[in-house]
């Protein structure tokens, strides 16, 4: 494969873990955030800082910036997760903006927003990236189906109902964030990794708010449907590149492109394209049941 | 005299001049089954969210089983063992039957957030004993027929029932019904009372409290009634007395002009 597939890979497969880690946040547990982009931020600035500055190999620094995101995560969703939804909404743009300037104001560490380039070249980094994106929607899917998926279900709908049944509904929800901007922090070293170069524009709002949109358009409460529109909306733009429609180069359309589809599927399917359906083997067994059944008549017709 | 497993002693709870509950007291035994009557408004919910603790009361005590737990939260009144319905069926509607009885289970799963991600063997085990556990519960309220069902799907007279099978799932002492018979049709109320004098059968030891509307349903089932008005207790007794107590009969039908 050349080069730039193997890169379309990991920018799907990089944009799959973020959209997980969104996932069991927004999708269980109901938490709507517009800041998970910082996480990916602090994860990945100090993971190649402190490679860069201290000369630490490369994995040890990786899991120094995911532990500190996710203690990072704690610290801010004590006080923050106290409040209701909107307001937890609002502080987390806050919090990513506030990341952002810190990364500006450590310029003399972080070259600010020329961007800090010093990135070790990893070999193989596609089967490594691909080998943590299956983990990752494998630990997302256990999640899921597990008592603390069940819990987070119970709390999104209704969460004194969930209280009356013994569920520490604050704790759930630290726990789950907490699990959830890791899984950014990965997501943020392996951008790091693939790019090999880190700005503060790139993690601000607008990545934050796309993980956000890629999630709901795949169906809010569909695994399968979030990894499948992470990827497939992420490479998207890229085929779009070189084509032309009444001279105008759709490239340069993209946003407004993305914004079209979005506003179509919100309209027709209020709940994303899957919605709350898996694709797993026993979906793929009934869709193949139905379609030779269907056959089957068609056959006796004719 | 049978144990006593609920006592409350002089409940207050007001919301800004509104006193919702004046002066409640009241005692459940094991077994036993308490209704709280009184026309809309009498504050028969707002007991309710005070034994959960929903809401804290003002003044009063409330002890479960010797237990003083009148300063502890909702979450940890619910693991003591108090566990309820809600006036408007609160199932979960992302969850099917199965999972909504099986999350009354999950505070106490005994697997960690890590064996969950990785599917350890302790998970495995767990989620089993859990599913077994709920799927009991099921069977023997007749529901496990709807397992699968989203409740959504289902009538309103079962998803009751669900509601009340997600209750009883974890043991509880108490069992408290909030107007279990509201939006049902009469057919359903009579199923419904069948349905609580089973579960009355086969789990001797549970203490139910029923807040109810219905002098029909609540005559029949309970055996030790309170009646509420404006948040006083106007009367207390067996059912045979209370109909024929004059303050109630005034409460509910209005004074003679």
């Amino acid at each position: 494969m050349s080069n730039y597939q193997l890169s379309l890979i990991m920018l799907a497969c990089i944009s799959v873990i973020t959209v997980c880690g969104v996932f069991s946040m927004t999708s269980l547990a109901g938490m709507f955030s517009l800041g998970q982009a910082a996480y990916m931020s602090i994860s990945a600035y100090l993971t190649f800082c402190l490679a860069k500055y201290l000369a630490l190999p490369i994995w040890l620094t990786s899991v120094i910036g995911i532990f500190a995101s996710g203690f990072v995560a704690l610290i801010i969703s004590l006080p923050t997760l106290k409040l209701r939804r909107d307001y937890f909404a609002l502080l987390s743009v806050a919090f990513g903006q506030m990341v952002s300037s810190i990364v500006i104001l450590l310029g003399d560490y972080t070259n600010a927003s020329i961007g800090f380039s010093k990135i070790p070249k990893v070999e193989g980094l596609v089967y490594i990236i691909l080998g943590i994106t299956v983990l990752i929607v494998f630990m997302v899917r256990n999640l899921k189906y597990s008592r603390f998926g069940r819990m987070c279900i119970a709390l999104k709908t209704d969460e004194i109902a969930a209280r009356s049944f013994g569920i520490d509904v604050y704790r759930l929800k630290v726990k789950i964030y907490v699990i959830a901007s890791m899984i950014a922090a990965v997501g943020g070293i392996c951008y790091g990794l693939r790019n090999r170069v880190i700005s503060p524009d790139a993690f601000d709002w607008s990545l934050s708010a796309e993980m956000q949109i890629l999630l709901f358009f795949g169906g809010t409460n569909s695994l399968t449907g979030s990894v499948i529109s992470a990827a497939g909306l992420k490479v998207l733009p890229e085929f779009l590149k070189g084509v032309k429609l009444f001279g105008f180069d759709l490239q340069s359309f993209r946003t407004v492109i993305y914004c079209l589809l979005i506003i179509v599927v919100i309209n027709f399917r209020t709940k994303g394209i899957m919605g709350e359906s898996e694709l797993n083997f026993a979906a793929l067994k009934r869709i193949a049941k139905r379609r030779s059944s269907a056959c089957s008549k068609g056959g006796k017709k004719k | 005299m049978s144990n006593c497993v609920l006592k409350l002693e002089h409940l207050h709870k007001s919301f800004g001049g509104v006193e919702a509950v004046k002066d409640f007291s009241c005692t459940v035994d094991e077994g036993q089954i308490v209704a709280i009557i009184g026309p809309n408004g009498a504050g028969k919910t707002t007991i309710f969210n005070l034994i959960s603790k929903i809401y804290q009361p003002d003044r009063g005590t409330l002890a479960l089983g010797g237990v003083d737990i009148t300063r502890k939260s909702q979450i940890e009144t619910a693991r003591m063992g108090v566990s309820r319905t809600f006036q408007n069926t609160r199932l979960f509607a992302g969850l099917n039957v199965l999972d909504n009885v099986k999350v009354a289970l999950d505070f106490d799963g005994k697997y960690s957030l890590l064996e969950a991600m990785f599917l350890l063997p302790r998970r495995w085990k767990r989620e089993k004993e859990t599913t077994r556990r709920a799927m009991e519960c099921l069977e023997l309220l007749n529901l496990a027929q709807y397992a699968q069902t989203r409740p959504s799907n289902l009538p309103y007279g079962i998803q009751r029932r669900v509601e009340i099978a997600r209750a009883l799932v974890s043991n509880p002492k108490v069992l408290m019904l909030d107007e279990p018979a509201a939006g049902l049709n009469p057919e359903e109320v009579f199923q419904l009372v069948d349905f609580i004098r089973e579960i009355h059968g086969k789990y001797p030891q549970l203490a139910i409290l029923v807040i109810e509307h219905r002098m029909d349903l609540v005559m029949n089932l309970s055996d030790y009634i309170y009646v509420q008005d404006f948040g006083e207790t106007i009367a207390r007794g067996l059912p045979a007395d209370i109909q024929n107590d004059p303050l109630v009969l005034k409460a509910y039908l209005g004074e003679e002009e």
